[in-house]
């Protein structure tokens, strides 16, 4: 087996939830007399994994139990509040293809300026800017005003200029949300690519045969923890087994990890 | 080769932090600059400088012209309202008026930008590894133009007035990186409180607009009361500032002992401020 390039051992997050909306005099008031601001919330409990070199990973699990808050973990966003993580590259996460524009500036000015927010410089960039805007299929659109295009559009130049990246751990979380069948296939090629190019590739979706195109493992994370954890199809169908459960008794269960904070 | 396994945040502990560690803080700042000047934030510091001239300014020159009208209006306003009460005893009132104006619109800018920073840009911070430090220093860069600007004017007022020295110009180099030290400092220290209280940007609002009458920008600490005078030099950051750089600029230079008190108060609040930035930007950033 190749070595680890991620190792999570006994992962915890904590949040501290503020208990009313803040304001100066309310923090002040309950610092007088002592009162607490803010309760605690426990989003991931004791998550223990390792993920090898060059493979390609699927984190799996319903809204709420963890998997974004895990991927930000993973990326040196936020930081765990127990355990131990540590990663062999820099990662480099794509969380929302929306982030990193400013839809006041051109295509063209937004190339570089979601470029430079995922690592990518202008003299890396700039050779390329003609094919990053074919390959979106929005080569006649280059100075038109970013929110003149659809959302489909903004996501394809957010791929398009994300799959420039020359790192080697690469994080992806729920990105062919509105993009066409059309470009989703050209998607398909870029992912294909990715997960036989030797970089270490973790990725969410609610979509199994989007995951299950690219990856030979997943890791169901469930309620802040670890559920299950081996090859793609063995995974997935145990996590398809609970789910249909859950809809013949009448729903998911409440989750307990992070509603309405950073959770998934 | 292959490199070895590391933290995410090596600078960072994997337990949160419960109280002040000079040592932790240390290294955690320490790393932070070496992040900072890698080639790849350098280069997203200058594609977010120019990103904010291109959307504030509308990409063209009139564009930032008019941002510059402003404060002239304000020098136009207050020279005539106040050119007979204080004009005759201040040397070059206008570049007087005009040096004033300058530092207290910048920090009032630049600061009223920062307090928000970390929530106006909460998606770009929660969603890359974009390292936060260059976000802070991009607001103060881009609002630092308009002082260079209008301290580019103030020179060539000195010219004018006949006051312009090689030597005061190069006097006022560091005295204006330490003003920039200060607006960051205290930009920093109300980012971290408006995590935790959404209202301390209307709080801010309220000091800022006092701060045009308690810094001495059109009247002469002369002309204060002793118990005034004390106050606004002392309780007032700004004041040594602008005691030094009018010293520099129009004469008589002022005692050395304002200049280092002015330049103590620009590194002790960067370091203040960056200090409580990184003891709480995890809680802040996950709340804001």
């Amino acid at each position: 087996m190749s070595e680890a390039c991620v190792r999570v051992a006994h992962v915890g997050k904590r949040f501290l939830v503020p208990h009313t909306q803040r304001t100066a005099l309310r923090a002040l008031r309950a610092m007088l007399r002592g009162e607490a601001l803010r309760h605690e919330l426990w989003v991931l409990r004791d998550v223990s994994f390792e993920i090898a070199s060059g493979t390609c990973t699927a984190l799996i699990g319903r809204n709420g139990s963890g998997k974004t808050t895990l991927l930000r973990l993973l990326s040196g966003i936020i930081e765990p509040s127990t355990g131990v993580l540590e990663v062999r590259h820099p990662p480099r996460p794509l969380f929302s293809t929306a982030v990193g524009f400013v839809t006041e500036l051109s295509v063209a000015d937004n190339v570089y300026l979601f470029g430079a927010v995922h690592g990518m410089t202008r003299p890396l960039l700039a050779p390329r800017h003609a094919e990053i805007l074919r390959r979106a299929g929005i080569a006649h659109l280059t100075h038109a005003p970013l929110k003149d295009l659809s959302l489909g559009q903004v996501q394809r130049l957010a791929l398009s200029v994300f799959a420039e990246t020359q790192d080697r751990f690469l994080i992806f979380d729920e990105v062919l949300g509105n993009v066409d069948r059309a470009w989703a296939r050209r998607a398909d090629r870029f992912f294909r690519e990715l997960a036989g190019s030797g970089r270490t590739v973790v990725m969410t979706s609610h979509d199994p045969e989007f995951l299950r195109a690219y990856c030979s493992r997943a890791i169901w994370i469930d309620a802040g923890g670890v559920r299950a954890d081996g090859p793609f199809d063995d995974v997935m169908a145990e996590y398809e087994r609970s789910c249909d459960d859950e809809d013949a008794v009448g729903g998911a269960p409440e989750a307990d990890a992070a509603d309405g904070t950073l959770g998934a | 080769m292959n490199a070895p396994l590391q933290a995410t945040r090596p600078e960072a502990p994997h337990l949160a932090v419960t109280r002040l560690d000079a040592t932790w803080l240390g290294a955690r700042a320490l790393a932070r600059v070496r992040a900072l000047l890698a080639p790849a934030n350098r280069a997203l510091l200058v594609e977010l400088v120019r990103t904010g001239f291109k959307v504030a300014d509308h990409n063209t020159i009139a564009g930032a012209l008019w941002s510059l009208v402003a404060p002239f209006a304000m020098l136009v306003a207050l020279y005539l309202v106040f050119r007979n009460r204080f004009g005759e005893e201040l040397t070059a009132y206008p570049l007087y008026l005009l040096l004033g104006i300058a530092f207290v619109n910048y920090f009032v800018t630049a600061t009223r930008y920062l307090i928000v920073v970390l929530h106006a840009n909460r998606a770009l911070l929660l969603n890359t590894t974009v390292p936060r430090e260059t976000v802070i220093l991009a607001q103060v860069a881009f609002h630092g133009y308009k002082l260079l600007v209008e301290l580019a004017l103030c020179s060539l007022l000195a010219v004018y007035y006949g006051t312009f020295t090689w030597s005061g110009l190069a006097g006022a180099v560091p005295l204006v990186l330490g003003f920039v030290a200060l607006v960051t400092g205290v930009g920093m220290l109300c980012a971290v409180v408006h995590s935790f209280a959404r209202d301390i940007d209307h709080i801010w609002t309220l000091v800022s607009r006092l701060l045009l009458f308690v810094t001495p920008v059109f009247y002469g600490l002369d002309s204060l009361s002793p118990l005034a005078r004390f106050v606004i030099y002392w309780l007032n950051p700004l004041t040594p500032f602008l005691v030094a750089l009018r010293g520099l600029l129009i004469g008589p230079p002022a005692h050395p002992a304002v200049y280092a008190h002015a330049m103590l108060v620009g590194a002790g609040s960067l370091v203040l401020g960056y200090v409580a930035y990184l003891f709480v930007e995890g809680a802040a950033l996950e709340r804001t």
